[in-house]
C-alpha cells in the first residue's frame, strides 16, 4: 500500500479509529491489532511474502530469547544456550556466537537469495569469461520482495543488540511482531533500533492531542514533498536519463539536478509520512533526514541523510571493525567498507557500488586532515542567511553530491560515465533544451518555494514543524489549505517510492 | 481526544464545501452543455470535426447550418456530441459534414485519446462535460493525479468557425505543425480513430442523418511529407464506410499556398473558395 494512495487514505483513518476507540483498553490486543494491521499493509502489495516477515520474525524472536542471560523465564526448562553448548561442545560463548550467526544467516540469506544472487552469478561468469570459460548457470526469476532490506537489518539490529547485551530480550511476540511489522515503517525506514521501539510496544499509549497535531502537519509536509517536488521532478529525471544521448551537456546537469530532488523529496517524504503515521499512534520513531542539502561538508551530509542506515552502518560494521580508533590505514579501509556496503545495500548493481565509493573518496581528505566532525551544528543557527563562506561550502557539497547521484540514478557503469562525459562537454554552456521546458520551469519554482520553507524551519525536526505555530488559529490552517491546494494543483504523476525497491 | 477529533472535523469542512461548490459550477456547466447542443440540434447541417472543419463557413452553405467543429477533436468526442444532438426528439439535423483526412489517423490522435498523456488530458479539459460514457474517462484513470485535475477543472471547448488571414507560410510553420503530427516515436495510424469512426457512421445511419466525409487541403510541402501509410488508412476508412457515408476529397498536392493559412488549415480565401466548392457539390 503505498501512502500517497486512496487505499491509504482509507486505510488510515479505519486503523486510527480502531486502534484508538475499539483495541484501546487492552495493550496486548492493541499491539495484536498493529500487526494485524501491519500484515494488511504489507499483504496489500503482495500477501505472500508476508510468509518471509514472519519466518524472520519468528527466527530472531527466539534467537532473542536464546541469547538471554539468563535465559528467559518462557524458556528456562529448554536453555537454548545449554542445548546448543551440548550438542555442540561449545563454550557458552561460541553457542551465543551460533545463534546469533543463525539470525545473522537468516536474514542475510533473505537478502542475498532476493537482491544479490543474480548479481553474484552475473558477475561469477563473466569473470569466467575473462579467462576465456564459458560456464551455464541458471539465473533466478524471483520479484524483490518490497521492504526487505528495511526490516531484515531492523530484526538483525536486535539480535546483535541482544547478543551484546545492550538489550535485553522480550518475551512478547505479539510486541516483537509489532515491533518488527509496525506498518509506518515497514517497508521504507526508518530502520528502528530495538532499543528505541520495542520498549514502546511493552508500554501502554495515551493519546497526545500535540503529537496527533504534529504528526498530522509532518504528514502533510511529507506528502507535500512526495507528490509535488519529488514526482514532478521524476518526470524530468526519467525523460533526461532515459534519453541522455540526445541532450547537450546543460540539460543532463538539469536532469542530475531533478533527480537529487526527486530522491530528497522522495525519501524524505516517505520518512516523514511515516514518521508522522507513527505518532498518531503514540509512537515516537528515529529522524531520518536533517535537511542533508544545507550541509558544509560530505561529512555533515552523511550525518542528515538516511540517518537510520548510516547510523546502522556505523554501529553494526564500522565501530566493530575498529572505527575511529584504529591506525590510519586501517581507518581508511573501513570508511571504504561502510560507504560501499552502504551502496551495496541500495540495490546489486556497480553504479550503487561505485556510488558508496565515490562518496568514501569525497570523505576521505576530511578524515586525513581530521575536519569530518566540523560542522556538528545547524548551518546559520539563529541567523536568517548563511554566510558567503557557508553559502560556498554549501554548493561545493552539493554539487559533489550531485555528481554521485548520477551513478545511483544511471541504468548501468557505461550509462554513468556517457552521463558524465555528457555534461562535462562544450554543450554544457548552451541552454537547457528538453520536451516540456516551459513546465520543468514551474517544477524549478517549486523547488525554490520548498527550499526557502526547507532553510526557515532547519532548527526544527522538519520544515513545516514550527512554522505558523505561533500565528492565530485561521492563518495556521490557511498555509495548511494552501499546502494541500499545491498538493492538488501542481502535484506530479504517482510514481512509487524509490526506496521500496531497496 | 475529543479535541483532535474536532478540530480534524472543523478543519475538514473547506474541502467538501470547496467541492460542494465545484459540484454546483459542474451542474451548471452540464446543463450548459446540454441546452447549446439542443440548440445547435435546431440546424439543418452541422460542421463537425478537427480544426480543419473550423475553417467551413457555414454562413456561405444554403441552408441553416452550425460549425461546431473543434481543434484536435477525436472522434470519440464527435460521437459524444453527436449522441446527445441525436437524443433531442426536437432536432432537425439532416446533414454532418465530418473532416476526415490522412491526418486524421496520425499518432498525435493516439495520445489525444489516452488520458495519461499531455494531449489527452487536454481532451478531458475540452471534452469531460460532452461525455455520456466512461470508455475514455474511467472512474479509475481519476485516482491519476494528472487525470483528476484535468477533470477537475475542465471546461467545455465548443470550437466552432475560425478564420486567419495568413497566407503561404513560411517553411519553419509547416515543420513545427508536422512535427506535431507525426513526430514522435509512435509511427502506427491511430487504431482509435477508425474504430469510433465506425460509431459515428453507424450513429448517423440509424438516426437517419446523411453522414458527409470532407478531406479539406493540405499545403503541397506537408502534402507530400505524409508517408503513404496515412493516406493508405484514409483510403480504407472511406472504401470500408463507402456505404453509408458520402465522401467528398479536395485533396490536391498542387494547391495555391497561397490558400493556405499554415500546413492543414485553410485561410479565409481558401475557406471561402471550398465552402463554395462544398456547397455547390451537395446543394445544387
Amino acid at each position: 500500500m503505498l501512502f500517497n494512495s486512496i487505499d491509504f487514505a482509507v486505510f488510515l483513518p479505519v486503523v486510527f479509529v480502531l486502534y484508538w476507540f475499539v483495541v484501546n483498553r487492552n495493550l496486548r490486543l492493541q499491539n495484536l491489532f498493529i500487526v494485524a494491521a501491519s500484515y494488511v499493509f504489507y499483504g496489500w502489495w503482495d500477501w505472500r511474502f508476508l510468509s518471509l516477515i514472519l519466518f524472520s520474525t519468528l527466527v530472531d524472536y527466539l534467537v532473542g530469547l536464546g541469547l538471554g542471560n539468563p535465559p528467559s523465564p518462557k524458556l528456562r526448562r529448554a536453555k537454548p544456550v545449554t542445548l546448543l553448548r551440548f550438542l555442540t561442545k561449545a563454550s557458552e560463548g561460541k553457542a551465543r556466537s551460533l545463534l546469533l550467526l543463525t539470525s545473522i544467516v537468516v536474514n542475510l540469506g533473505f537478502l542475498g537469495a532476493f537482491k544479490y544472487y543474480n548479481f553474484f552469478l552475473d558477475n561469477f561468469v563473466a569473470a569466467f569469461s575473462l579467462f576465456g570459460r564459458t560456464i551455464e548457470a541458471g539465473s533466478l526469476k524471483v520479484i524483490l520482495p518490497v521492504g526487505i532490506s528495511f526490516y531484515t537489518f531492523q530484526t538483525l539490529s536486535y539480535s546483535i543488540d541482544v547478543y551484546r547485551r545492550k538489550l535485553e530480550p522480550t518475551t512478547d511476540f505479539t510486541a516483537f511482531a509489532a515491533y518488527v511489522s509496525f506498518f509506518p515503517q515497514l517497508v521504507a525506514g526508518p530502520i528502528e533500533r530495538a532499543t528505541n521501539l520495542l520498549p514502546q510496544f511493552a508500554r501502554s499509549r495515551t493519546f497526545s492531542y500535540e503529537a496527533a497535531g504534529d504528526g498530522m502537519r509532518q504528514i502533510l509536509w511529507g506528502l507535500f514533498k512526495k507528490i509535488v517536488i519529488a514526482d514532478n521532478c521524476a518526470h524530468y529525471a526519467n525523460l533526461i536519463f532515459g534519453n541522455s544521448d540526445a541532450y547537450p551537456g546543460s540539460t543532463l546537469l538539469l536532469g542530475a539536478l531533478f533527480f537529487a530532488f526527486q530522491i530528497y523529496g522522495d525519501f524524505s517524504g516517505y520518512s516523514d509520512i511515516a514518521i508522522g503515521t507513527a505518532r498518531l499512534f503514540g509512537f515516537s520513531l528515529m529522524r531520518n533526514f536533517a535537511f542533508p542539502y544545507f550541509s558544509r561538508d560530505i561529512a555533515e551530509f552523511w550525518r542528515r541523510w538516511h540517518i537510520s542506515l548510516s547510523t546502522w552502518f556505523r554501529d553494526y560494521l564500522y565501530i566493530p571493525l575498529g572505527g575511529s580508533q584504529s591506525r590510519f590505514p586501517v581507518k581508511v579501509r573501513n570508511i571504504f567498507i561502510i560507504f560501499i556496503v552502504s551502496g551495496f545495500w541500495h540495490g546489486a548493481n556497480w553504479t550503487f557500488i561505485v556510488w558508496g565509493a565515490l562518496n568514501a573518496l569525497y570523505f576521505l581528505p576530511l578524515l586525513v586532515t581530521g575536519n569530518n566532525r566540523n560542522n556538528l551544528d545547524i548551518v546559520a543557527a539563529g541567523r536568517k542567511l548563511p554566510t558567503l563562506r557557508e553559502t560556498g561550502a554549501m554548493l561545493l557539497t552539493f554539487s559533489l553530491t550531485l555528481l554521485a547521484w548520477i551513478f545511483f540514478r544511471a541504468e548501468n557503469m557505461s550509462h554513468a560515465i556517457s552521463y558524465l562525459g555528457g555534461i562535462f562537454s562544450p554543450s554544457l554552456f548552451t541552454l537547457p533544451d528538453f520536451p516540456g521546458m516551459r513546465n520543468a520551469v514551474i517544477t524549478m519554482l517549486l523547488i525554490i518555494i520548498f527550499l526557502s520553507i526547507e532553510w526557515k524551519g532547519r532548527e526544527h525536526q522538519y520544515a513545516l514543524a514550527h512554522l505558523g505555530l505561533a500565528w492565530r488559529r485561521r492563518s495556521r490552517w490557511a498555509l495548511y489549505y494552501v499546502i494541500i491546494a499545491a498538493i492538488f494543483l501542481f502535484g506530479g504523476r504517482g510514481q512509487e517510492f524509490i526506496y521500496f525497491q531497496f | 481526544m475529543k479535541r483532535f477529533l474536532r478540530d480534524i472535523l472543523r478543519f475538514s469542512i473547506v474541502p467538501p464545501a470547496v467541492i460542494l461548490l465545484w459540484a454546483v459550477w459542474n451542474f451548471i456547466a452540464g446543463t450548459t452543455v446540454s441546452s447549446r447542443l439542443e440548440r445547435m440540434a435546431q440546424y439543418e447541417v452541422l460542421i463537425m470535426g478537427d480544426s480543419q472543419m473550423q475553417r467551413i463557413n457555414p454562413a456561405l452553405l444554403p441552408v441553416p447550418a452550425y460549425n461546431l467543429a473543434s481543434s484536435a477533436e477525436h472522434y470519440y468526442f464527435t460521437l459524444q456530441k453527436l449522441k446527445t444532438i441525436t437524443s433531442f426528439s426536437n432536432r432537425k439535423v439532416k446533414t454532418v459534414l465530418l473532416g476526415l483526412s490522412a491526418h486524421s489517423f496520425s499518432p498525435v490522435y493516439t495520445s489525444l485519446f489516452d488520458p495519461f498523456q499531455a494531449e489527452g488530458r487536454q481532451s478531458i479539459r475540452y471534452y469531460r462535460h460532452f461525455l455520456s460514457d466512461d470508455e475514455f474517462l474511467a472512474t479509475r484513470h481519476l485516482a491519476d493525479i494528472e487525470v483528476l485535475r484535468s477533470a477537475v477543472f475542465a471546461v467545455p471547448e465548443w470550437g466552432g468557425l475560425r478564420r486567419s488571414e495568413a497566407a503561404s507560410p513560411e517553411t519553419a510553420t509547416l515543420e513545427r505543425i508536422f512535427e506535431m503530427h507525426y513526430g514522435g516515436t509512435d509511427t502506427v495510424p491511430c487504431a482509435s480513430q477508425r474504430h469510433w469512426l465506425g460509431e459515428i457512421v453507424k450513429l448517423c445511419r440509424s438516426s437517419n442523418i446523411q453522414l458527409v466525409l470532407v478531406s479539406t487541403p493540405y499545403h503541397p510541402w506537408y502534402h507530400e511529407r505524409i508517408e503513404p501509410r496515412y493516406f493508405s488508412a484514409l483510403g480504407e476508412a472511406v472504401a470500408e464506410y463507402a456505404g453509408n457515408a458520402l465522401y467528398i476529397s479536395f485533396l490536391n498536392p498542387a494547391i495555391s499556398p497561397s490558400l493556405m493559412s499554415d500546413a492543414n488549415h485553410l485561410n479565409a480565401a481558401g475557406a471561402a473558395h471550398y465552402t463554395r466548392l462544398l456547397a455547390d457539390t451537395l446543394f445544387r
